[in-house]
Formats: structure tokens, sequence, C-alpha cells
């Protein structure tokens, strides 16, 4: 007979609150193969462990059942606070009475009855475990980062720093990202170029970190430790060997009708182009899509103008396959498209530009050399009123939460406004000023009273056109008044949403992300860097919005965590897995055709003395313990380990005997 | 009919193609058939077919998995669990001669479950008057109009009069497995008592363990000594999986179970 020892944590009143404790200790005393039931209000705490392996040590237990909470919350601290106890980890079940009972039961009386029949079930279960073994996997210790922004380019040179191999992805021409499209940062007002240019070097010049931008990740095997990716490095119809970076051809090619994605569409580029000056590579790539050459088969000035004959036409995309040991996901954000916004004119009045737009104004790099130009004229804008929270706080247009970094650079851009032509006027239209940063509040403060930008606090009804201005229709609700402003221009504050291909991306991963499209945490306090899948790493807005402080600090601490995972000298696998007993198969194959990893081999195997069939075989380091198998297998050869067919029948003849 | 079978079967034998030929022999009446194995020329008259081999001879094939065998089938779904015993692995394809009988008794070979039939008239008078109103007639499509109830009530007292001799299983050419989830004692599935709820329990796994794999044979149905319908669900497994998955057994079609692809959509397999 199995000695049970069972354990009831309170989780202070949590569970003790709803169900009545006592009640299942009482119950659990009752039960076959218990040896000894107590409770705690603590269970996870030092003491309560402490009692638990105590108790095991006094009573001789031999399993360990606990009523706490959720097996993903303390499943692994419990199993190693038995592992100290002198018994085989795998020897402990959980009952659920927190997430399970308490939580959602308020109903005090049915609540313990089912707290009470979830425990008689984990020691139904926990009767039939068998004590399992640790499997060890090698480690590949190279890590992928894929985005190539601040996130992205912080996350690799930590990973290198730490002597790591990292391969960084961007699907852009560039790395840099979001980052090097802003003209100065917030609220030290340094210069965004300044401070990321020298990192994007960095990338390129460290031996550690293989750089492949224009290229994106398009499949995605294995797991933690032993992930194989196919990164598809896109056609750039120019020679990274060759090409010098001289920009001749960009200069020469007659292509230029397409829009800017750099300067956030106020400008033109060409078909052959680098994005920006400082591009990491400082090589162009060919956009087929606006290429002459590809769509007319005339043209080639490119080739016919590069010195180094770097240009090449007949280049085709490449896909390599890598083998990583961590991932880390930086790929960042989009921001949202005011189109919707009918008050704002649905993004079709040329002087209502976004606030990206307005900062490649500033910048002395961008289209217009650093002057602010209203887009309809030309001319420079006296008036300029900001509005704040478009496409942020804003439940009809499905963007509940708040973008965290709209209030703060749109006091960056007042405040450049302000400096670069002190006689303007800046107005911003905001709910509430969030600025809870380091220096933040100051920043703010010193906008409004330094620099005389005037905040309104409301909303702004409608923009209308105006012969040469624009009307701005609004509410101060601090004053109660409707206000008008004769404005030259409107600048909104755009919030930010995941990248479009996120979820995609989420899906080759086997990430989860939230309703509004942004990659979840393991632990939004206790694991804010990792995901679900053990190996995956998040850093910068691809997570939520966050400004470049907690982007950069985020980057690092993902880092750090690549870094333990790598260092460690082979890896722990959950033994939780399939395995066939060849006896009872029949060699039929469809655990073979179903499992999504290839975990199953067909093996010849001597099953009886002389008896020699092709019988299926789990690769013990590739199973996932998915259990797909398990439910195709008609002829019952196949179990999983910890949920046995033996441990479910147990609980089975719990709730009704058959 | 038969006398062309014999040449065929006596002419494989002496070429030494085969070792052992599965066929059907005269059983103990007219009306009867039973399994033969062949493996002298000498022995290849006692060869019949007629209107009345209706049994399942791919049954026999998994275990003589190492020989070379010659096997006669009588109707198309035999053919069919040959082939699907060959998708699964079960048969070697190389060691598989199939003497069609089928193709030689062509007008009989989808008027013989009838013929099955007309034997249970013979054998007891009012026998299909009882079937007919037990249901045994109904349509799937029919059936499933019942309400939940209806079909539940129906199944009960079927299953009330099976007396778990598993004789549905043994002859089912896709119940090969080593060890019947019926007989295992670690962990104990099923018990062995008797009662309707552990009948019906037996019978519905099994629907669930052949499904997809099922070839309608009607061996089960043809070999229950209490007449339980179980046409009606085979009948059902077969038109599921063709509705829900596209699929039909014995065709080397991939297993709708090994056939998930992402963008599947739930709505889609209902």
């Amino acid at each position: 007979m199995s000695k049970t020892g069972v354990f009831i944590c309170h989780c202070g009143s949590n569970i003790a609150g709803v169900v009545a404790v006592e009640k299942v200790v009482e119950s659990a005393k009752t039960l076959p193969g218990v040896k000894v039931a107590m409770d705690y209000k603590y269970m996870c705490s030092d003491p309560g462990q402490n009692l638990i392996i105590n108790t095991i040590k006094e009573q001789a237990l031999d399993r360990v059942v606990v009523g706490s909470c959720s097996p993903r919350m303390h499943e692994n601290t419990f199993r190693m606070t038995i592992e100290r106890a002198g018994l085989n980890p795998y020897r402990l079940e959980i009952a659920n009475l927190r997430e399970h009972v308490s939580w959602v039961h308020s109903e005090k009386a049915s609540a313990t009855d089912k707290a009470i029949k979830l425990v008689e079930l984990a020691v139904a279960k926990v009767r039939r475990n068998e004590p399992l073994q640790k499997i060890y996997a090698e480690i590949e210790k190279r890590a992928l980062v894929i985005g190539g922004g601040i996130a992205g380019i912080q996350a690799a040179l930590d990973i290198a720093a730490n002597g790591y191999k990292v391969t960084l992805v961007e699907r852009e021409p560039s790395i840099g990202g979001r980052m090097s499209q802003l003209d100065k940062t917030f609220p030290t007002m340094d210069c965004s170029a300044c401070i990321l240019t020298p990192k994007m070097v960095a990338v390129a010049q460290n031996k550690d970190i293989t750089l492949l931008t224009y290229a994106e990740v398009e499949q995605v095997h294995g797991y933690v430790g032993n992930f194989e990716v196919n990164i598809n490095k896109k056609a750039r119809f120019v020679s990274m060997t060759k090409c010098i970076g001289c920009g001749v051809c960009t200069e020469k090619c007659p292509s230029k009708k397409r829009l800017s994605e750099f300067n956030a569409n106020i400008a033109t580029r060409k078909a052959i182009y680098t994005p920006f000056p400082q591009a990491v590579p400082n090589i162009p790539v060919i956009d087929k899509d606006s290429c002459m050459y590809f769509a007319t088969g005339k043209c080639k000035v490119c080739e016919k103008v590069c010195p180094a004959g770097a240009v090449d036409y007949t280049q085709e995309d490449e896909i390599i396959t890598e083998k990583f040991g961590a991932i880390v996901v930086a790929t960042g954000y989009d921001l949202y498209d005011h189109s919707s916004y009918g008050e704002y004119g649905y993004g079709e009045i040329p002087d209502v530009i976004t606030g990206l737009q307005l900062e490649r104004m500033i910048n002395s790099g961008g289209p217009t050399g650093g002057h602010i130009k209203r887009p309809s004229d030309g001319k420079e804008p006296e008036t300029v009123v900001f509005i704040q929270c478009v496409g942020s706080r804003d439940d009809a247009k499905g963007k509940p939460y708040c973008s965290r970094v709209c209030c703060m650079y749109t006091a960056k851009q007042a405040l450049l406004l302000r400096e670069h032509y002190p006689n303007s006027k800046a107005i911003v239209f905001y709910m509430d000023i969030r600025a809870a940063g380091k220096g933040y509040e100051e920043f703010i403060q010193r906008v409004q009273t330094e620099y005389g930008v005037l905040y309104l606090r409301g909303r702004v009804s409608r923009i209308y056109e105006k012969k040469d201005h624009l009307l701005v229709k609004g509410v101060d609700t601090l004053s109660g008044n409707q206000v008008e402003i004769k404005a030259d221009m409107v600048v909104l504050a755009t919030g930010l949403k995941p990248k479009k291909e996120a979820q995609n991306l989420a899906q080759l991963l086997h990430i989860g992300y939230d309703q509004n499209g942004f990659y979840t945490e393991l632990h939004p306090k206790l694991a804010p860097v990792e995901t679900q899948i053990a190996g995956v790493y998040l850093a910068g807005c691809c997570q939520s919005p966050k400004d470049i402080p907690d982007t950069v600090a985020q980057s690092s601490a993902t880092a750090a965590k690549v870094g333990a995972l790598l260092s460690k000298e082979r890896l722990e696998i959950e033994p939780m897995i399939s395995e066939v007993n060849p006896l009872l198969c029949s060699g039929c194959r469809m655990c073979y055709n179903a499992c999504p990893y290839g975990a199953i081999e067909m093996e010849d195997t001597e099953i009886r003395r002389g008896e020699i069939r092709c019988v299926a075989k789990v690769l013990v380091s590739v199973c996932k313990g998915c259990g797909v198998c398990v439910a195709g297998c008609y002829c019952k050869a196949i179990d999983l380990k910890g949920w046995t067919d033996r441990q479910l029948m147990e609980q089975i003849k719990v709730i009704s005997y058959c | 009919m038969s006398k062309t079978l014999q040449e065929t079967a006596r002419n494989l034998l002496a070429e030494n193609k085969v070792e052992v030929i599965i066929g059907y022999a005269q059983g103990y009446d007219a009306f009867h058939t039973r399994p033969v194995f062949i493996s002298n020329v000498e022995d290849v008259s006692k060869l019949i077919i007629n209107e009345y081999c209706t049994n399942n001879l791919s049954v026999y094939l998994p275990i003589h998995k190492k020989l070379k065998v010659g096997i006669v089938t009588a109707k198309e779904q035999d053919l069919a669990s040959i082939h699907e015993l060959i998708n699964e692995h079960q048969i070697l394809e190389e060691n598989v001669i199939i003497i069609e009988a089928a193709k030689q008794i062509s007008s009989l070979s989808s008027e013989l479950g009838e013929a099955q039939r007309d034997r249970g008239i013979d054998e007891e008078d009012g026998r299909q008057e009882a079937w007919k109103k037990r249901g045994y007639d109904m349509a799937v499509e029919e059936f499933e109009k019942l309400s939940a109830k209806e079909r539940e009530t129906f199944w009960d007292k079927e299953f009330e009069r099976c007396i778990r001799c598993y004789a549905c299983r043994q002859v089912c050419p896709v119940c090969y497995c080593p060890d019947c989830f019926v007989n295992r004692t670690m962990p104990k599935y099923l018990n062995e008592a008797v009662d309707m709820n552990k009948n019906k329990l037996f019978s519905l796994v099994r629907m669930l363990h052949v499904f997809g794999r099922c070839m309608d044979c009607r061996a089960c149905n043809n070999a229950c000594p209490v007449g339980i319908p179980l046409r009606l669900l085979t009948k059902k497994i077969a038109k599921d999986a063709l509705e829900l998955f596209g699929y039909v057994s014995g065709q080397g079609q991939e297993h709708p179970f090994s056939t998930f692809e992402k963008d599947e959509l739930l709505e889609e397999i209902r």
C-alpha cells in the first residue's frame, strides 16, 4: 500500500476564504493509501516546505499530494521540495484548489465538496505514479534575435558580451528600427542617432554577431536548446561582398516615385536604396516592385554605374537553416493608422500629420532638412495643435491600452517646435498626462512653463479644412468652454500597435499573444521576459508599448536570461514524454504519421525471443509530451509518462466506478 | 464459377507463387460456407464460391504475414480490407495475391448482403420482421433524425442482449491489436461483468478505434449471434469519415488523424 501525504494550503485566505480546509483534510485522511493529511497557511513558504519535508521523513511517505494553486505556479517548487526530502520529484500530484475552486466559486459548501473531490482524484492518480528520471539534452550555444531595432541590437550586444554567438535577423535593409527614425529622445533631448548609431556599428563589428538584414524567419522547429530555424534571406540584387556603399546607384536610379517608409511617407525614395545614410550595413537593396528593370525588362542603370560591379539581377531568395539554443523576439511595433478617425479627417487632410512624420521633418537628416513645413504648401506653421491618445485608450477603436510614449513624445515635439520657431504657438489636447518615468514630470513642467506650450484638457471634436488654415474645434473640459483654434498644422500622437505580422511569428514560435496582439510574457511580474515556450524570450515593444529606457532595460534582462540558459552544460528535459510498449504495438504507424514533432521512429525490434516486429519508438529528446500519439494509438500501446492510462483509470474510478 | 476459381488456385500453388490459399469451403449445409486454408494442390477441389461466401477472409492475413498468400475475395469491401491492412503495414503487399472472385461473380458481389439476410428468413421465420421492428433496416440518415433519448433507448435495448462473446472483434480484419483493450488488466479498462452499459461501452469504443479504418464489410454484423445491428454503427462511422474529413477507408488516402493543417479550422470539421 502506498503511503501518501496530503498537504492542503490555505494560500492565505485565497483558498481558505472559500474552501473549508479542515473538512478537506478530514476527508483526505479517510482515503485509501493516505497516511497523513494536514494543512498550513502558506505551503510554498519556507516553513510550509519544511513541514512537507519533515513529515515525509517522519512518516516515511512515498508519495505526496499538495492541494494548492495551479501546478503551473508551484508544481516545480513542490517537486524540488520532495526531492530534498529524498523522494523522486515526480511522485507528486497537485490538486488545484485555487484557480479551479476558490477563485471561480463563491458558494462555500459546494466549493468544499469540489475541493474534496479534486484531492481524492489527485490521491487516486498519485497512487499509480511512477518514479521518473530526468532526461538531459545538449544545448546549441547560439542565440537568434529576431528584429534589429534598439531592443534587438541591445539584446544581441549583451548576449555577445556574455560570450555567445548571436544571429541578428532584421526584415528591413538596415538595422536601427524605429529609434533610427527619431530626432531627439525625451527627456534628456539627446540626439537619437548619436546614441543609436554607435550601437549599430558595434553590432556590425562584433565578431560574435552575425547580421542578417533583409531576411525573415520562415519556420521554427525543435525545442529549447535545439531550435532549428529556416531564415529566408531575401534577394537584395546587390552583392554584399562586392558593394562599397558609394551610393552612385541610388543617385542615378530613375525610378523615384515610391514613398519612403523610413521618412514616414512624407518623401519619396528610389527603387535601389538604403533606408538612411547611416544604414548598417550600408549596402542598398533593389525593391523589385518599384524597379523599372523588373517591371519592363529595360533600364539596368544601376548595373551600368556601379563601379564595383555589385548589382546582380539574378539573385534569388536563399533559405538558410541554422540551429539555435535560444530565440529572442524583438519585433517592435507599428503606428496606429489614424484613417479610422473621422473627426481628424480620415487621414485625408494633408496638414494633419502623425508624430512620426513631424519627427522626420524636425530631423536635420530628414527630407525637409530639419525645417517643419506644412505638407500642403511648404509654409512654416505658426500655430500647431497636438492631439494625444489617437488610437490609444480608445475602446471604440479597439485600442483600450495606453501607448505610454505619446504624452512624452508630444511634449518633446512641442518643445522642438518652439525651439525651432520661437514665434510659433503649440497647443496640446490631452486626456491625462502620464509622465511616470525618471525626470519625465519635470520635463513636462519645463515644456509648459519655460517653453509656453499650452495644454488643454479635452478632446477635439472635428478638424475643418479652411482656405489656408485648419479650424480645430474642441472642448476644454477644465473650463467647460468650447474652443475653436485656427491652426496651421495638426500633429496626431498616434499610438503603438503590434507589427502586422506579429501573429504569424507567434504561431511559428507557438508563443501566445493578448487580445491587443502583444506577445504575452510567462508571468507579468515574476517572468516578464520569458514566454510559455521555454527558450523563447521577449524584448521591447512586441511585448507591450514602452519607451527606449524600458526597452533597453528589458533587452538586457532578456540577454541575461539567454546567458543563463546557454551557460548550462546540458539541458534538463521534462521526462513526461511518451513511451511505447513494443509488446502491444501493432506497427500500424498511426503515431508515426500523426506526431507533429517527428519524434516517432519505426524500428525492427525483437519483442519476444525470436519474434522481430517493426514497432514504434519514441525519440526521447524530440518528444514534447503532447500526447497526440496516445490519442491515435488504438492498440493502446503508447502511454504518456506521468499521465498513464493506469493513472487516469484510477481517477475515472473515483468519479464513477466502472 | 467454382471451377474457374479452383483452376486459378491450382496454378498458383503449382507454380509456387503462393504457399497457402485462403478461400471458402462448403459449410455444414448448402447455405453456409466456412474458411479453408489450402496448401496442397490435391485440396484445391474444396474451394467454392457462391452467394453464401460472406465472411471477410482478410482477417486471416496478418497472422500469415510471413507467408506468400493467395486470398479469395468475394466482395468489394474484402478487397478494401486488404488494401487497408497494407496501408497499416500489417501485411506486405508483395506477399499477397488477390483472387478476385467478386469479379467472376460480379452480379452477386453487391447482392451478397441481401443473400445473408435472406438466409436469416430461411432459418427463422419472422426474424426479418423482428429486425425491421428493431430498426435494423433503418438508414443512417433516418436514425440520425431520432432524438438523443430515442437513440439511447434503442441501443440500450440492443446491447441488453449482447453476451460479450467478442465475435464481432474476432472477425474484424482491422481488429488486429496484439492485445485488445478489453483484455487488459493493467489498467483494467472494462471488467468482465456482462451488463448493458459495459457491453455498449465495448462496442462504442471498438467503433472509435476502427473509425476511418472500417470498410463496412459487415463481418461483425453477420457474426453477431444475438443479431445486434452493428451495421448501423459501421455505416454511421463510414458516413462521418466521408462527410467530416472527405475520407474513404481502404483507398490508400492518408488517415485524417495525421493530416491536420495549421489553417484547418475547427468549424470546418464541425
